[in-house]
């Protein structure tokens, strides 16, 4: 820190002279001349340097801050007339996702509707990021219009075909809705039909929310 | 940008000498004769300047001198020794 404060006081000093110089041609100069122009050429050229040279200690300054962790990392700097936009945008969607949910009522899976667009046609909205969108969390929730006993090994649903672990390859990813991808011995434990609802509309209100604040996955 | 400040004060530096040697230089003053107020107003200011500078350098260079002492120094509180090299025999104590 000593070196930066030095190099400070070192240009503000030299400013000061510049100036000083300055004045002195012009007060003390009368007549221009040969002096005259000396002292106030360099005059002039000792402030500019000074000026320069206080903007450069104060950047290397502040990037040894910003480096030491002392100052925040710049942050993108919204106008106010973008923020309120999306705001209101914001507002909006969430107003929308809850017209939605409503709506839809409490019926624990509905099929899609013609108007709605398709999983694959949605925006990425980040979630994918953390593993909460698309077929990464659909083999964690069993389909609930499926019986319980219709499951092989009482409940677990069937894993990878033997064709493709024969062969060496990996199995398919993502497996099919209700599968599970093979786990060795320890099992992921499958939530039920109410979990899967939960899950389902948290996602739907997490994307709608992701997309009209726009952030998309800087702000994870 | 801390080599482009060190510069920027080498060049007050220079400045200053350049200050206090002008009216000489130019012969906007004439030898064996009272300095003017225009003379002494240069060399007074030139030689600040020039000190000016020539202080700020040195303390610039003595700041960064003492910040790599002092990361020496916290190299060595933390690693302790220097890690020895791969296929060193042990020393043996008699």
């Amino acid at each position: 820190m000593g070196r930066y404060l030095s190099g400070l006081c070192a240009a503000g000093l030299g400013l000061c002279g510049g100036g000083w110089l300055i004045v002195t041609a012009v007060l003390l100069g009368g007549t221009p001349s040969d002096a005259t122009l000396v002292t106030l050429a360099t005059g002039a050229a000792v402030a500019l340097v000074s000026v320069v040279a206080l903007g450069c200690w104060s950047l290397a300054w502040r990037q040894r801050m910003r480096s030491d962790g002392v100052l925040r990392a710049k942050s993108r700097a919204s106008s106010p007339r973008q923020a309120r936009r999306s705001r209101r945008a914001l507002r909006r969607d969430m107003r929308r996702a809850a017209k939605k949910r409503a709506r839809r009522g409490p019926r624990p899976e509905a099929p899609p509707s013609p108007g709605r667009p398709a999983r694959s046609a949605r925006p990425d909205t980040g979630l994918t990021g953390l593993g909460l969108a698309g077929t990464n969390i659909a083999h964690l929730v069993p389909d609930p219009r499926i019986p319980v006993a219709l499951h092989p090994r009482g409940g677990d649903p069937p894993v990878a075909p033997p064709a493709a672990t024969a062969r060496g390859g990996d199995p398919p990813y993502p497996p099919a809705r209700g599968g599970r991808p093979p786990s060795g011995d320890h099992p992921l434990p499958s939530p039920t039909a109410e979990a899967a609802t939960l899950v389902a509309e948290l996602r739907a209100i997490l994307e709608s929310l992701l997309a009209a604040s726009g952030e998309g996955e800087e702000a994870w | 940008m801390t080599r482009a400040g060190l510069a920027m004060i080498a060049l007050i530096f220079l400045a200053g000498l350049w200050l206090v040697a002008a009216p000489f230089a130019v012969r906007y003053q004439p030898p064996h004769a009272a300095w003017t107020g225009m003379t002494r107003a240069d060399v007074g200011i030139g030689a600040a300047l020039a000190v000016t500078g020539f202080g700020g350098m040195i303390a610039v260079i003595a700041g960064r001198v003492r910040e790599m002492y002092a990361d020496a120094a916290a190299t060595a509180a933390r690693g302790g020794d220097p890690p020895e090299p791969p296929g060193a025999r042990p020393i043996e104590k008699r």
